[in-house]
């Protein structure tokens, strides 16, 4: 029982040491890395790298040569529309195409999605706000909804369900085939917006639904799109193009449900993990460009597909050698020092929790760095007890490197092997 | 005979408890009312000035915390608790006095944080279920469900905490108080600095765990400081 209550405490300043000594100790190396954007000038038919290091812009093309801001701007004009219309530099054509500002902002959808949105918990109640809303324009709708084993809404001023509009609305789904309970929902609450395109519901068959509120009344849409289990979530999408209704993510693709009759259409990615890594995509009215990156990788994907989006063009862009050298040097270190960390928040999720992880250090090195820490817990006994340490010690000391011997070390011993050594507390 | 003195002595510990915490044990709810106070006219004065949607999109979609006063009150209790309860045994090395009890003194420890832990598990189950009900008044039930889940992460900081005061006060050696005190505060930090709702879900059972952990830890540095002293 005092075992017990010793490893307990030993666990837990382990656990501590294992959230704070690397934190601080990694302050030491430099964390100036390079980070890049890369877009695809459809005119000069070449990618354009924007690098960012230490607060300061740089960019060039891919074929190593430097360019400065207004030929950066110039190269990628759908992207910097704005800027060459202030300055009277909108070019006539691109790549043959006769340039339209208004086509261009037409086709400008630009989508970002990082891993963190995918966990956030959120209250289960969504908004369908009035998709032809009139002379008023767009409006936070008076009631949200919730999905049970019917459509509930909710309204906010006297915080009760609206009967009739459930009824009405719970007919319309289950008239369109809708099967309850759903499993996902996706809807925009944004009223920054264009138009309104309702929400996308999956339900317990897998199968999409779309439903819009039009003058008040539900207005369904039942596809032929029935999704894999596997399905992480659904958005709905309003792009000024019209060309699709919505995104379905996956643990490992992404899917464009499109505008005619929401036919999926995977995104020509290479090995995208929509739950660890960063994407974005920009669409101009010649191509789409889709990138995907893991933070703290020095390495970014890249896509350029044509309007149909079949894969015209790959590049992976990795960091230069001397950063990838500077973040040897810093695995390497850690590692040597700390055989794992604990951090409580990570930048891929919104959730707090226990997550452990490794330096990426060769495994010498962890080794190496546990037996200095084992050696130096011994010499420490020796000196402090004058005899050796117990073989729980050492093995607590095996599984936890530094973090245990200097645990031990403050607290004392886990197991007596000399009578007169006192045990810790 | 042993056994009338062993009741005795444990209806002398829980009248010497009663004593220690019958007006202090006290402060963290008369702090708690008045949090809860703070929570209802928040989402009372939004909904009456700019009526129930304003309340819905503040809390829905900008995560606007009407509770928020209450993040470190758990954390408070736990302190308080503890030190009202330990302060009186262990100061002036008063400690020595527990090991001479005709019971055992783990068992007496274990009373005295059972009776201080009841208190804070009855603090933080009036706060959830009060300020489940507070939001119920005004909001769907989702946005009451996820209030406790977001509540609940500040309570288990509150546990550690009178866990880690009482294993600071009880500890003999300045070290290890320093000790466990920052180690306390990394895990107690970790459970009350998030912003949004429900930011822990995932990671209850891991720091329910560590809770359980810091009482376990307790009775080893009793045990030390009974041999320190003897």
């Amino acid at each position: 029982m005092m075992l017990l209550s010793r490893l307990a405490l030993a666990l837990l300043s382990v656990l501590a040491l294992a959230k704070i000594l690397p934190g601080y100790v990694e302050q030491v190396f430099p964390r100036d890395y390079e980070t890049v954007l890369i877009a695809y000038s459809a005119d000069q038919e070449r990618l354009i790298f924007k690098h960012y290091r230490g607060g300061n812009w740089s960019y060039s093309d891919d074929r190593g040569n430097r360019l400065t801001e207004d030929e950066m701007r110039a190269a990628l004009p759908f992207a910097h529309i704005r800027e060459l219309e202030r300055l009277g530099r909108l070019p006539d054509e691109v790549a043959g195409w006769p340039f339209d500002p208004e086509a261009a902002a037409r086709h400008g959808t630009r989508m970002r999605l990082t891993p963190r949105q995918l966990d956030k918990p959120d209250f289960s109640l969504y908004t369908l706000m009035e998709s032809v809303p009139g002379v008023k324009g767009l409006e936070t709708p008076p009631d949200l909804f919730r999905m049970t084993d019917r459509i509930e809404f909710i309204d906010a001023a006297s915080n009760r369900i609206d009967e009739d509009k459930s009824r009405r609305f719970s007919r319309a789904l289950a008239a369109a085939g809708f099967t309850h309970p759903a499993r996902l929902v996706g809807d925009n609450a944004s009223t920054l917006k264009s138009y309104d395109n309702g929400a996308l519901l999956v339900d317990a068959q897998w199968r999409v639904f779309h439903l819009w509120q039009v003058n008040g009344e539900p207005r369904v849409t039942r596809t032929d799109t029935i999704l894999p289990p596997s399905v992480l979530a659904i958005r709905v999408l309003q792009p000024p193009s019209r060309e699709y209704h919505g995104i379905v993510i996956f643990p490992d693709q992404l899917l464009l449900l499109d505008w005619e009759n929401h036919i999926p259409h995977r995104l020509p990615l290479d090995g995208h993990r929509p739950a660890a890594e960063s994407f974005s995509a920009e669409e101009t009215p010649l191509h789409w460009e889709f990138s995907h990156a893991r933070n703290e990788t020095g390495v970014r994907k890249f896509v350029l597909a044509d309007r149909q989006l079949n894969p015209l063009l790959r590049h992976t862009w990795h960091e230069g050698d001397a950063d990838a050298g500077k973040r040897a040097i810093r695995a390497n270190s850690m590692g040597l020092l700390f055989p794992f960390r604990l951090e409580f928040h990570i930048d891929e999720n919104t959730q707090r929790s226990l997550y452990f992880s490794t330096f990426g250090a060769p495994w010498p090195a962890t080794l190496a760095g546990i037996a200095a820490a084992l050696c130096a817990y011994i010499l420490w006994c020796r000196r402090r007890h004058g005899c050796l340490p117990h073989g729980l010690d050492l093995l607590f000391v095996l599984l936890t490197g530094w973090f245990g011997a200097i645990t031990l070390a403050v607290l004392g011993p886990l197991m007596r092997r000399c009578p007169d050594l006192p045990i810790s507390g | 005979m042993k056994n009338m003195h062993a009741t005795q002595a444990v209806r002398g510990l829980l009248y010497k408890e009663w004593i220690k915490l019958r007006y202090l044990g006290l402060v963290p709810f008369a702090l708690l009312l008045v949090g809860l106070g703070d929570s209802f006219y928040d989402m009372h004065g939004m909904k009456s000035a700019n009526g129930g949607l304003s309340l819905w999109n503040a809390v829905i979609f900008r995560s606007h915390m009407p509770f928020e006063p209450m993040r470190y009150l758990p954390l408070f209790s736990g302190v308080w608790l503890a030190a009202v309860q330990f302060v009186p045994e262990c100061f002036n090395r008063r400690l020595r006095l527990f090991f001479h009890l005709p019971v055992n003194e783990h068992k007496a420890l274990f009373l005295i944080l059972g009776l201080g832990a009841g208190l804070l598990s009855a603090l933080v189950g009036i706060l959830c279920l009060a300020q489940a009900c507070i939001t119920s008044l005004f909001m769907p039930a989702e946005a009451a469900r996820l209030s406790i889940l977001t509540l609940a992460p500040w309570c288990l900081a509150g546990f550690i905490a009178y866990a880690a005061t009482a294993l600071i006060l009880i500890e003999t050696s300045p070290v290890r108080r320093l000790w466990h005190g920052g180690a306390g505060t990394v895990f107690v930090l970790a459970l009350v600095d998030a912003r949004g709702y429900g930011s822990h879900i995932d990671g209850l059972p891991w720091f329910g765990l560590i809770a359980a952990l810091w009482f376990a830890t307790i009775s080893n540095v009793l045990d030390r400081a009974k041999r320190g002293s003897s």
